[in-house]
């Protein structure tokens, strides 16, 4: 594996790290399984490179553009499942084909180049560094500054309530918390996140794509599920910090797979890969280990 | 302070499981007053702690806690006025949360923090103040996870978060009956003064007969969805829980004759 093969592993780990951060928020924190990011990734992506592209704004200000249009749609997501008891599933999945239509509606088509663009990336160019290492950094500031930033909404009154209201409903609600509001704030933040690692990814690789969004949420989870299985996650930063060690390190298994030969996979077995590595790590986590504290169901 | 009127409740209404829970339950506590309820199983006790609380809603009543109506309103809302503390331990406390953020979520509801942090100086040391008071050692042990705690040490928080807010009607489902007898009669206690100390109008349920004239003031036995039986004051003193339970089985045969008819 080369140097700029790392780099690169290195990069989209960083913007899958924002997802996993994600995912951690509506997975982990909120126990609700939201598919909405398989849309939200490249809605990102579409309002980013729309606003860059053909509306000349600043990078910068188009990629926090991405944040509210993947709030929007959490919060459709998550309204359908609080207020007309949809299955969170199936609200995802609908939202998700939903922005499908709407993502080609805001591109115009299939795809959105962005080369001969500013990009958020090109912000370091003065200093003279390789383009591949500025990116680095820059990707590093958003996880870093997104990683932080949960980490302190979910210490604030607010942030606790929608803790408390995904680990257990019940006494949210008899401590006066609204749980359909908390899923709402939490998913609304996860796709926001989602989002911006789309606008992220678009920037990073010239173009935004209606099919860069598949398998976001698998990718997500998995590097959720790495990191907390490798990394001690007694608190919430050290959970936050995890999902992004476990995206790079998830990332870089990838490259490191695809590189062996003799493994024989080619870069369109990824997908494939990820299934297998999150059912059978999933798989060894049920099993019933005697160490290991089951979460018991707290809803009698 | 709490105030039940014509209440029904019927479970599976128009389908061949269609229960009736409650029937024209009327129910009057002024502020202060310490209701202990017993009852068979699926006599209606919990169905009075749930529509209090708001996790069901009448099929016909009102419900008026504190002078205002609540009939319709969502659990959160009517936290302001009621607190309870759930049969099992683990319902009442979160468990991925610290003792110190479980707290926090309590605090939370008297004091909304919105963006500020949930856990202050303040907190930690008003925690650490009623913490003492348990003699459980657990304000040595603030930043733990409640997953870490035994279920008689989560049920004693479940009882101080639940008194911490200006909610001035407690509901207690059976609090001790998921602990051993000795801690089980600590939480019982405890609740029992608390509620004296802040003169809260309180709601027992419990499936012992003994427990249910040891504590509180007035004793209710609700048998198929009616109140049975509605005793106080000197009567209820000149009662033992031999009497209740001779009452209580000759109520239950009652009932299985009259629903016969």
């Amino acid at each position: 594996m080369t140097i700029y093969e790392l780099i690169g592993a290195s990069q989209v780990g960083l913007i899958f790290g924002l997802v996993a951060i994600g995912a951690f928020l509506s997975f982990r924190v909120l126990d609700f399984p939201d598919l909405t990011v398989e849309g939200s990734f490249p809605l990102g992506a579409a309002v980013t490179a729309m606003l860059i592209g053909s509306f000349g704004w600043n990078p910068w200000a188009a990629t926090l553009a991405a944040a509210p249009a993947g709030l929007v749609a959490g919060f459709v997501t998550a309204f359908l499942n609080v207020r007309y008891n949809i299955l969170h599933i199936l609200s995802g999945i609908l939202v998700s084909i939903a922005l499908y239509s709407i993502n080609l509606r805001i591109m115009g088509g299939p795809n959105r180049p962005l080369l001969g663009v500013d990009t958020v990336f090109s912000a370091f160019g003065r200093f003279h560094l390789p383009s591949d290492v500025s990116s680095l950094l820059i990707l590093g500031l958003f996880t870093v500054i997104a990683k932080i930033g949960l980490d302190l909404f979910l210490a604030t009154g607010i942030g606790i309530s929608v803790r408390a209201a995904g680990s257990n409903p019940a006494m949210a609600a008899a401590n006066g918390i609204d749980v359909g509001r908390m899923k709402l704030i939490g998913i609304g933040l996860a796709n926001a996140l989602t989002a911006v690692a789309g606008a992220l990814f678009a920037q990073l690789f010239g173009a935004a794509d209606i099919y860069m969004g598949i398998g976001v949420v698998i990718v997500g989870l998995a590097s959720v599920i790495v990191g907390m299985a490798i990394l001690p996650v007694r608190s919430v930063f050290q959970a936050t910090f995890a999902c992004v060690v476990g995206a790079l390190i998830y990332r870089l298994a990838v490259a490191l797979a695809l590189n062996i030969d003799a493994l024989g996979l080619h870069a369109s077995d990824v997908q494939l890969v990820t299934a297998v590595l999150v059912a059978s790590t999933l798989i060894w986590q049920s099993r019933p280990v005697r160490k290991r504290r089951t979460t018991g169901n707290a809803t009698s | 302070m709490i105030q039940l009127d014509n209440i029904d409740v019927i479970f599976d209404a128009g389908t061949p499981l269609e229960r009736r829970a409650l029937q024209d339950v009327c129910l009057r506590m002024p502020k202060g007053q310490f209701v202990t309820l017993i009852g068979a199983n699926g006599s209606g006790k919990s169905t009075i702690l749930n529509l209090i609380a708001g996790t069901i809603q009448p099929n016909r009543g009102t419900i008026a806690v504190a002078g205002r109506d609540v009939t319709g309103w969502p659990v959160h809302a009517r936290a302001k006025l009621v607190s309870r503390v759930f049969q099992d331990p683990k319902v009442g406390t979160c468990e991925n949360l610290t003792i110190l953020e479980n707290f926090a979520v309590a605090r939370n509801r008297t004091v909304p923090r919105g963006l500020r942090f949930a856990v202050d100086r303040n907190l930690r040391k008003e925690t650490a103040r009623r913490l003492r008071t348990l003699k459980l050692d657990l304000e040595n042990r603030l930043d733990d996870k409640v997953g870490q705690l035994s279920g008689g040490q989560r049920q004693a928080l479940s009882l101080l978060m639940a008194t911490s807010s200006e909610a001035s009607v407690l509901l207690l489902d059976e609090p001790a009956s998921a602990l051993d007898p000795e801690i089980g009669k600590r939480v019982n206690d405890l609740a029992q003064t608390i509620a004296a100390a802040l003169s809260l109008t309180v709601i027992m349920v419990t499936h012992s007969m003994a427990d249910a004239l040891c504590y509180g003031d007035r004793t209710l036995m609700l048998d198929r969805g009616r109140i049975a039986l509605d005793i106080g004051g000197a009567e209820r003193t000149a009662t033992e829980a031999a009497d209740l339970l001779h009452l209580f089985k000759r109520d239950v045969s009652f009932g299985s004759q009259s629903s016969a008819d």
